[in-house]
């Protein structure tokens, strides 16, 4: 118990490089911008928020409890949300867009079951962590203020990341363990489960495909519903073990490629993929690490005449702030299989 | 634009827990969030660990996407050697269904309340079980002669793309609430068809009735290509051009005499 407790304080204390965290930021960020852009700028985006998500003395299809489910309440709701996420997206005030981002869109998304799912959900636990973790350490405007450079090389908690790549985890494990009740998802059933769900017309972007396929897609869709349930269902060995995250990750991506192509199920594919750069912590600090080296070749050739000292020297004569630059530290050791 | 960003605070939660960033530095801190860590990872773990979503009643048997599960196991169980019945599968899982949600809610109750206070539900009935007669909404309406008027079926077909957008039924929260008035109370569904009974007079004056139908058909199983699959009507909502709504649809000619 005691040395349990040990471990699980070094695990929670331990500090890592920023870059990972900061791509969940951005690939976030662009799924939010994606998500309230077409909910706010396109007209069947205005009537599904005005039908769904609006009381019906607003024009909604239901009551909906509570008060502030009126049109213009919920449209300025979604517009705060809007500049929130570019906020979140360039790194800037710190914690704070991701707050209201969260608030925002938890009040207006999730305020009618009938029409919220699970990838409302990814959404606020995903904004959860960017609250919880210094996701503007780098990659962002608060680094550029801080160290003169968009990308920093700041250290920041990493308990933030393991704990997102957890929940993560819970997720298609809850949905794989679910999965086992219908035989449609096993060999009971011939794994017949992605063939029949490809004919629902309330998920299929195209609901006659599989028919019209006259038996074509049988075989292709019983592999990709024992690939499917396979994955779900393995996935917590990400946790333990480091060499199989490239093969999940890999997996991954094609499946919710095939979700995204095939079903309507809205971000839930675009922010489940957001999650999968804090699979390779150590291959995000070596991508910052060469966006900072970029960065700091275009800046050199934006100006050859002048070495970075005398443009430094420049700049001080332009009365403007100029804090030293704080060199990249090197990949820290991590004594937790890499989690 | 340069002065603003740095006029601005950089980071307002910094400013803020600037007092006592001695404090989250120090090893009490480190204990403290451990101790929430833990807490929060098995609060997470305990709520999204799989349970039905709501007791298994008869309504819920009558379904045919649990029909055909139930079907299944009592076919597999028995071919395995079990012999049972299909009631007896049926009582068993009602059974276990019963006692495992009401241990699990008792247990959960607590974590599930804190994780709703923190925004992050842990509901991932993903694709659970694939819908075997999935029940699509249509819409219809009636002119004053009483002709009807298909407008559209979703998944099947749409009629009329100026009464009703196409894109705006492809929204995955609009095919979520018309999914929804098929497994929900049936005042979903007049909701629902109330919404459609409002949007198509909006656009025309010459509709009398407005009559939303869910018509159920089998999906195509791979391992029966060939079987023919027949449509029902399970549900019928008419919305009156005096406002009055009801269950079934008829022509005026015939409702007069009814009333007579």
């Amino acid at each position: 118990m005691r040395r349990f407790a040990a471990w699980w304080l070094a695990l929670t204390s331990e500090r890592e490089d920023g870059t990972a965290l900061a791509l969940l930021r951005v690939l976030v960020a662009l799924s939010c911008l994606g998500l309230i852009g077409a909910l706010c700028f396109t007209a069947e985006g205005r009537q599904t928020v005005v039908f769904g998500l609006t009381d019906v003395s607003s024009g909604g299809y239901r009551k909906l409890a509570g008060a502030g489910a009126g049109a213009t309440l919920t449209f300025g709701l979604l517009g705060l949300a809007w500049l929130a996420a570019w906020l979140l997206l360039v790194g800037a005030f710190g914690r704070l867009p991701a707050l209201v981002l969260a608030v925002t869109t938890h009040v207006v998304l999730t305020r009618n079951g009938d029409v919220s799912g699970s990838g409302d959900a990814l959404l606020g636990a995903a904004l959860l962590f960017l609250v919880l973790g210094d996701a503007t350490a780098t990659l962002s405007v608060d680094a550029r203020l801080r160290a003169d450079s968009f990308v920093a090389s700041s250290q920041i908690a990493a308990w933030p990341r393991r704990l997102a790549l957890f929940h993560l985890t819970v997720v298609y494990v809850a949905t794989g363990l679910q999965k086992l009740v219908a035989t449609a998802w096993t060999p009971l059933d011939g794994f017949s489960a992605l063939y029949q769900i490809l004919q629902s017309p309330h998920w299929a972007r195209f609901p006659t495909l599989v028919t019209d396929g006259d038996g074509l897609w049988v075989v292709p869709l019983a592999v990709g519903t024992a690939v499917t349930v396979t994955f779900e269902l393995g996935f917590w060995l990400v946790l333990v073990s480091r060499r199989v995250r490239p093969v999940f990750a890999t997996v991954g991506v094609l499946l919710h490629l095939g979700i995204w192509i095939l079903l309507e199920v809205g971000a839930f594919s675009a922010l489940s993929l957001a999650f999968y750069p804090l699979l390779f912590p150590q291959a995000c600090t070596r991508l910052g690490q060469a966006l900072s080296t970029a960065l700091s070749r275009v800046a050199r050739g934006s100006d050859p005449g002048r070495p970075p000292a005398m443009r430094r020297a420049a700049r001080r004569n332009d009365g403007s702030r100029d804090p030293e630059p704080v060199p990249r530290a090197p990949a820290a050791k991590n004594p937790s299989c890499g989690w | 634009m340069r002065a603003l960003f740095y006029a601005a605070p950089v980071d307002p939660f910094r400013l803020l827990f600037a007092r006592w960033a001695p404090w989250f530095q120090s090893p009490s801190w480190a204990r403290l969030r451990a101790a929430w860590l833990l807490l929060h990872v098995v609060a997470v773990a305990l709520v999204a660990f799989p349970a039905p979503i709501r007791r298994l009643d008869a309504a819920l048997w009558r379904k045919p996407a649990v029909g055909v599960e139930l079907e299944n196991w009592t076919r597999r169980l028995n071919s395995a050697g079990v012999r049972v019945t299909r009631r007896e599968v049926r009582d068993f899982a009602t059974e276990l269904a019963a006692r495992w949600l009401g241990a699990r809610n008792t247990l959960v109750a607590p974590f599930k309340a804190y994780l709703g206070a923190l925004g992050v539900p842990q509901n991932w009935y993903m694709f659970t079980g694939a819908d075997r007669a999935p029940q699509r909404f249509a819409l219809l309406f009636s002119d004053r002669s009483g002709t009807l008027i298909p407008v559209f079926e979703l998944g099947v077909r749409l009629d009329h793309p100026e009464l009703i957008d196409p894109e705006f039924l492809d929204e995955h929260r609009v095919r979520r609430a018309l999914l929804q008035t098929s497994w929900s109370r049936a005042q979903t569904f007049a909701s629902v068809c109330g919404y459609f009974a409002r949007t198509l007079r909006a656009e025309r004056d010459d509709i009398a009735d407005v009559i939303c139908e869910l018509r159920q058909q089998e999906v195509q199983h791979p391992q029966h290509l060939a079987e023919s699959r027949e449509v029902i009507v399970t549900r019928t909502w008419v919305v009156h051009e005096d406002g009055s709504a009801s269950d079934h649809w008829a022509p005026p000619k015939k409702r007069k005499k009814a009333r007579k």
